[in-house]
């Protein structure tokens, strides 16, 4: 089924840029990840007609698309689940709200549609924002991170071994899939006969491998939890990084 | 006489009530043998193989490895000079880059950075993928994964090689780079495998399986030569005999 | 379901992320308690394998659509509760970062609609009540159901809630509602069945694996009292970080209040519009952050000041542009 090879494919094209040697690759990945958070939460601050202090905000994602040279068209492509949802939630602000904020030409702008806007800019933002933080900052540096941060280390142990496994698991269910197809020509799905089966099967396999990985752990000393050890440490050019965008949210944003 | 490094002294396993999978197993490895465990499709090879580090329980019998008997007492004595390989590379590399991978082990005993560094290097030279090093595990080909499996006990420094079916889905060039590589080790290696030319090359002494009980307990040249002994425990000459005696293991 | 970031006021995704990570710390004190550490792996492999199983689509009979699998009735039925929310937050987590499913500001909200519904309101209310009485394929077939339509229709009423708390939508309260609720409904059903029939699949294979049956002890202990304590701290934290982000977005609050007390607003449409342009002119002078009194100021709410936006963008872009293309020349 196309679906899973396409999610197999985007696993391995997030992993491929995150890998890449490239300057904003090397900064510390906690800066990363709480610059991300507070540039998303700074965006959705905006008041609903805040459009055009709104737009500045753009410069964050310009600088760092343009500078570390990330393909803006795949950032996107990641665009077309969001869109949709947030232009149900923003669609009926131009009928609800009709004051009329200002003219270009004969055409009226009233405040819903600048407020649909703001949404759909806000959407777009925070879907650029995170997006540059995963390619440029694997999972596996992100949950060095989050230990970092004190998260508990049965939870970030079992979150590396989630995306470990997921190309794995996603293959085997893709491979169940495609044996399913190949019997069953001319369905979309899997027939509802066999949706007890074909996906528990992938499901005991699963929980036999769980404990091959178990076992395997047990063998290598394994005690309850992964040691983690941090490949660099932070740096100052990483509390400039940080501290110098930090400012210019805050100037965006209260200024 | 050399030193006993591993005892199995009448050891019998089960599953389930009733049913048997290994029948009072008896035998020693001494010095630094090689010993090639064979025998057809769920004989109990792999059971016999996790009884001797715990990851199955030793409900009947004895077993011993360089001194320590197998108890819930001694595992993690057991375990640390015990590298195991297992059958499904993918479930044992769990991390998710090669060097974390082979630091895993080091790390979790303990040891500082600087150490672990040089384990993880010296592992990965032994087995010629230094460059892998950074490299992401489910990018891996098979036989690259094999390797790092390799490499992930061997950062332990083991004493003693366990390895379940090291040559299942490698094609023939990594398989034999496998054996050549196994060769090189100077410790103790238990093998179990289907691979009959494989352990021909790798083991000097061999234990055949059959019905739970050990049919067979001796020298590589003799058991991998004597066709009705393999056929009647289910398996069946290595290939380049076969293909001696004219016998085409697949219809050509 | 996923929620976007921009649908989330910083006010509301901040309390949800409050209320989710209370109860992931309390989950993870659970699990540590268990101390059972194969728990961890098949934590880590039944998060990977959610995620697999969620991109199968399964066919519904009589119609061309298909159905889903849902994650959270399914891993607390495996693993318990406490577990089972712990791995969702997982799924959650790389589904956001590497699929744009759901955001990270918003992850607070999608762990508490998805998640913790899930795994603790679908574990304490559904499916060990049921167990409890009996393992068997019936009780597995009804709590699967039940369990997937309870906890979408309360996800689905916490995303109405939340969209409405951070002031995104125009739309009314009820309207909102009225089209979340039944389509979640449907979903639900339909999730639930194919839940059951991965359940039962296991049952009839490995009943062992199953959690709630009756021989089982350990996180069986269940009491009443400290569960609805526990729900009752988090009703409190969530309620009162709500009201503090209505307070900022006066609109929103308004919007859902006038639907529950059943002003007629939308009679009077215009009047309704008018008077919370009012309503939020009169709040602006407090909250200076407010749209209105800066339209004035270099870069407000005016088409001179969109345009003056759009060209300060533009210039950043060409600076970059220009950077990249010295730096990559002085490399050269």
């Amino acid at each position: 089924m196309s679906k899973i090879e396409g999610a197999v494919r985007e696993v391995h094209r997030m992993e491929s840029l995150a890998e890449k040697d490239q300057w904003i690759n090397r900064i510390y990945p906690l800066v990363k990840l709480i610059l991300t958070i507070i540039y998303i939460a700074t965006v959705v601050s905006f008041g609903k007609y805040q459009i055009s202090r709104l737009l500045l905000m753009g410069i964050y994602p310009i600088v760092i698309f343009v500078l570390g040279e990330i393909s803006f068209r795949d950032a996107l492509r990641r665009l077309r689940f969001i869109l949709p949802l947030v232009c149900v939630a923003g669609l009926f602000n131009p009928l609800f709200d009709r004051q009329i904020f200002f003219y270009v030409g004969k055409i009226k702008v009233t405040g819903g549609m600048v407020s649909m806007a703001t949404l759909l800019v806000k959407g777009a933002y925070s879907v650029f924002a995170s997006y540059l933080l995963i390619a440029t900052t694997s999972i596996e540096k992100i949950c060095f991170s989050l230990r970092k941060m004190h998260v508990p280390a049965a939870f970030v142990t079992q979150l590396l071994l989630t995306y470990r496994y997921i190309s794995v698991l996603l293959e085997e269910a893709g491979r169940i899939t495609q044996a399913y197809c190949l019997r069953a020509p001319r369905q979309k799905g899997v027939h509802f006969k066999v949706w007890g089966s074909l996906t528990g099967q992938l499901l005991l396999r699963s929980i036999d491998r769980a404990s091959q990985v178990y076992e395997s752990m047990l063998m290598r000393g394994y005690q309850g939890e992964f040691r983690y050890v941090s490949a660099r440490k932070c740096k100052k050019g990483d509390w400039f990084y940080l501290l110098a965008w930090l400012a210019v949210f805050a100037v965006l944003r209260l200024v | 006489m050399e030193r006993r490094r591993i005892e199995f002294k009448d050891v019998s396993f089960s599953y389930e009530a009733g049913q048997k999978v290994l029948d009072r197993i008896t035998f020693s490895l001494q010095g630094n043998e090689s010993i090639g465990l064979i025998g057809a499709n769920g004989v109990g090879k792999s059971t016999l193989l996790k009884l001797m580090v715990g990851l199955c329980p030793v409900t009947e019998g004895e077993i011993w490895i360089d001194g320590l008997a197998v108890t819930e007492k001694n595992l993690p004595g057991i375990r640390e000079k015990t590298g195991y390989v297992f059958q499904d590379s993918d479930s044992q590399l769990f991390m998710t880059t090669v060097f974390e991978d082979v630091a895993f082990a080091p790390r979790n005993y303990g040891l500082g950075e600087e150490e672990v560094k040089k384990r993880v290097e010296t592992a990965l030279e032994m087995v010629h993928i230094s460059h892998l090093r950074e490299k992401q595990i489910y990018k891996m080909s098979g036989g690259e994964k094999k390797l790092v499996t390799i490499a992930t006990v061997l950062s332990m420094k083991p004493s003693l090689m366990l390895l379940d079916e090291p040559t299942v889905a490698l094609d023939p060039g990594n398989r034999s780079n496998l054996i050549s590589l196994l060769n090189g080790f100077t410790f103790p290696k238990i093998i179990t495998s289907h691979d009959l030319d494989m352990i021909w090359d790798t083991c000097e002494r061999t234990i055949l399986l059959y019905d739970g009980k050990i049919q067979r307990d001796g020298d590589t040249r003799e058991i991998l030569q004597d066709r009705e002994l393999l056929e009647d425990c289910g398996l069946r000459l290595p290939l380049r005999f076969a293909e001696a005696e004219g016998v085409r293991p697949s219809p050509a | 379901m996923h929620m976007a970031d921009a649908l989330v006021s910083p006010a509301v995704a901040g309390t949800m992320y409050a209320a989710s990570t209370a109860a992931a710390a309390y989950s993870v004190k659970k699990v540590r308690n268990e101390n059972d550490v194969k728990k961890i792996p098949l934590m880590g492999v039944m998060g990977a394998f959610v995620f697999a199983a969620q991109m199968i689509n399964f066919t519904i009979p009589g119609t061309g659509s298909s159905g889903h699998l849902c994650g959270g009735m399914m891993l607390t039925a495996l693993l318990g509760p406490h577990a089972g929310f712990l791995t969702m937050i997982g799924v959650l987590l790389i589904q956001c970062l590497l699929f744009a499913d759901g955001g990270l500001l918003a992850l607070g909200c999608n762990v508490w609609n998805m998640a913790f519904y899930g795994c603790f309101l679908g574990y304490f209310l559904v499916w060990k009540p049921l167990m409890r009485r009996q393992l068997s394929a019936g009780t597995i077939i009804a709590g699967s159901i039940i369990g997937s339509m309870l906890t979408l229709q309360m996800g689905a009423f916490s995303v109405t809630l939340e969209t409405l708390f951070s002031g995104i939508t125009e739309l009314p309260f009820a309207v909102f509602a009225a089209t979340m609720q039944p389509i979640h409904l449907a979903i639900g059903f339909v999730e639930g069945c194919i839940t059951a029939a991965v359940l039962l699949f296991v049952y009839q294979a490995r009943p062992g694996l199953l959690k709630g049956g009756r021989g089982e002890e350990t996180s069986g202990r269940f009491s009443y009292k400290k569960t609805l304590g526990i729900l009752g701290a988090l009703a409190l934290l969530i309620g009162g970080g709500l009201s503090l982000a209505a307070s900022s977005n006066p609109d929103g609050l308004e919007w859902s209040i006038g639907q529950v007390t059943g002003v007629e607003e939308l009679e009077a449409a215009d009047y309704g519009i008018y008077a919370a342009a009012e309503n939020i002119q009169n709040t602006t002078s407090l909250l200076p952050d407010y749209a209105f009194p800066e339209s004035q100021s270099l870069f407000g709410t005016t088409f001179s000041g969109i345009v003056g936006a759009v060209l300060v963008l533009a210039v950043c872009i060409g600076v970059c542009c220009a950077l990249r293309f010295f730096r990559k020349k002085r490399l050269k």
